[in-house]
């Protein structure tokens, strides 16, 4: 009698049990050249289109500068705000404030409406890797504020990489004051290979990622993320990679800059 | 105006930049505007076209925000009450300010500001309502001090909003105008201009207390009708980035007849107007 007493203070397991499926491991990417075609160190088409939220109708609330920013299948939008007055009073300096968000839609999976963690953290990366090429020594007790909406994302690096972009050609679009234009860029590595601006189904693959946010024309790096491990060779490497594939991405943008002016 | 022979200095002017685009390392120039120096070279800071006056190399951006001058008249949002003071939208960088003191007093009344002013600043202008005023000073940190010490300036009323790029306004004699459709526009120079029914300023000075009022006249449907029209003829050539004054407004409303209100602002119209008002202002000049 005693073993048909169902116990409810323990976790009943099924009576019977399968053993899970296994997936193989997924097939290395390149033995038949990309996914996509590309050249191992090839970004994917980018197109750039500034002022598309530009309001038609007269509001105050209208963005003062905004971009659309395609990079294969990655979409990004980005407003900017300001330079409006800022929450501090007394501040010598402008402030540049961030938000990121990724449309529920956005990725293979659904995503919440509510910013998570991850979405936080990315914000803050790009206000570091924008923040050094704003002058916000002209801008005092202002602030300016950048809205990134993702709408479609393809390869996490490669998505923060053209938010990134996205930023930088809203920025002078507004026709703020900045040092340079910041142009980044994203590698993966799969065995000892470096391949540029991952999508998602190949960087799922790799080992190991690189971000390199730069701004060519001063030559300086404004942000740096890796993930994965790696020799400190090896990362020198890709970042040297990585920083000529900026400079490619920077000269796409300020043409796009200079056609819009002509 | 001296114009420099070296062929070196020639090429900077009338040239369209990126920002980090270095212009020249010539250190016979001033770096103005949207341009910083670094190691001897002056750099642009914004995208823009390069323009150069005697010495002074500046890069004019597409868009920029209003800077206020002393003496500029302008429409603003009052956004804040504090104390003795209003802060205003003025479309620039930071918050104008309108000072208690700076106001006139209903009925023009000459004596300082007590602290029963003090506490009916709302009744004077509440947080939404739009001034129009008068640049009077900067503020150590670059703030604009505004006033409305005329009988012309002062609280907006039974019209619309509508908001344009500041370069767009050109500094001239007078920014309050008549148009002879028979409504009011206030070209603010920050780039808001409103648009309203057309009120006699007799009927304003015959009734002290109108100056603050909160309350719109009786607006018939067909002058309704007239200040959308004019307000969309702002909007098109704002659009379309001519010049706005009262002429280009009233050569926009004259063309605009040909179609119904609601319809200037769809693509084609909007162009064939702007075009329609270039052609006329080049007329004029010529």
């Amino acid at each position: 009698m005693a073993s048909n007493v169902f116990d409810r203070r323990r976790i009943n397991g099924p009576q019977r049990s399968v053993e899970p499926l296994y997936t193989a491991k997924a097939a290395e990417p390149f033995a038949n050249g990309r996914l996509d075609g590309r050249a191992l160190d090839q970004v994917r088409p980018i197109f750039i289109k500034t002022g598309p939220l530009d309001a038609q109708s007269p509001s105050a609330s209208a963005p003062s500068g905004s971009a659309y920013y395609e990079q294969g299948k990655i979409r990004v939008s980005c407003a900017i705000y300001g330079p409006r007055q800022g929450r501090q009073s007394n501040a010598r300096m402008g402030s540049f404030d961030c938000d990121f968000k990724y449309a529920p839609f956005s990725c293979s999976w659904r995503l919440s409406h509510i910013k998570s963690s991850d979405e936080k953290e990315i914000a803050l990366m790009l206000e570091h890797a924008i923040g050094p090429a704003i002058r916000l020594e002209a801008y005092p007790k202002a602030s300016i504020d950048a809205f990134v909406t993702v709408i479609e994302s393809d390869g996490k690096a490669a998505t923060i990489a053209a938010a990134i972009n996205c930023i930088s050609a809203a920025l002078a679009d507004a026709g703020i004051e900045l040092y340079d234009s910041v142009a980044a860029c994203s590698m993966s590595m799969y065995g000892t290979q470096w391949v540029s601006d991952c999508s998602q189904a190949e960087e799922n693959a790799s080992t190991c990622s690189l971000l390199v946010s730069r701004m060519p024309s001063v030559d300086e790096i404004t942000y740096l993320l890796q993930h994965g491990k790696t020799t400190p060779e090896m990362t020198t490497q890709a970042i040297q990679a990585c920083s000529n594939d900026c400079t490619r991405v920077y000269a796409v943008i300020c043409r796009y800059l200079q056609a819009t002016l002509e | 105006m001296e114009i420099d022979e070296q062929p070196q200095r020639m090429d900077v002017a009338a040239r369209i930049v990126t920002p980090g685009t270095a212009i020249t390392s010539d250190t016979a120039f001033m770096r103005g505007h949207g341009t910083f120096a670094e190691h001897d070279t002056i750099y642009s800071s914004v995208a823009g076209v390069v323009e150069r006056i005697n010495k002074l190399v500046s890069v004019r951006p597409l868009k920029q925000r209003y800077s206020g001058e002393i003496g500029d008249i302008i429409v603003g949002r009052i956004t804040e009450v504090a104390s003795k003071r209003w802060r205003v939208d003025v479309n620039s960088r930071q918050d104008g300010v309108l000072l208690l003191s700076s106001i006139n007093l209903p009925g023009g009344i000459q004596r300082r500001k007590s602290e029963s002013d003090e506490l009916q600043m709302r009744s004077f202008f509440a947080e939404g309502d739009l001034v129009f005023a008068e640049v009077q000073s900067y503020f150590a940190d670059g703030a604009l001090s505004l006033h409305t010490r005329s009988i012309q300036y002062g609280k907006l009323r039974n019209g619309t909003l509508v908001t344009a790029f500041p370069q767009l306004v050109p500094r001239s004699r007078s920014h309050f105008h008549i148009l002879p459709c028979g409504v009011d526009v206030v070209l603010g120079v920050n780039g808001y201009i409103w648009v309203s029914k057309h009120v006699p300023a007799s009927t304003v000075e015959a009734n002290a207390e109108l100056i603050y009022s909160d309350k719109n006249e009786s607006i018939s449907d067909d002058e309704r009708e007239v200040i959308a029209r004019v307000a969309n003829c702002i909007q098109l050539l704002n659009r379309l980035y001519v010049k706005i004054t009262d002429t280009s407004i009233i050569f926009a409303y004259e063309a605009s007849l040909a179609h119904a209100a609601k319809d200037l602002l769809t693509r084609d119209v909007a162009t064939e107007l702007a075009h329609n008002v270039m052609t006329r202002l080049e007329q004029q000049q010529a």
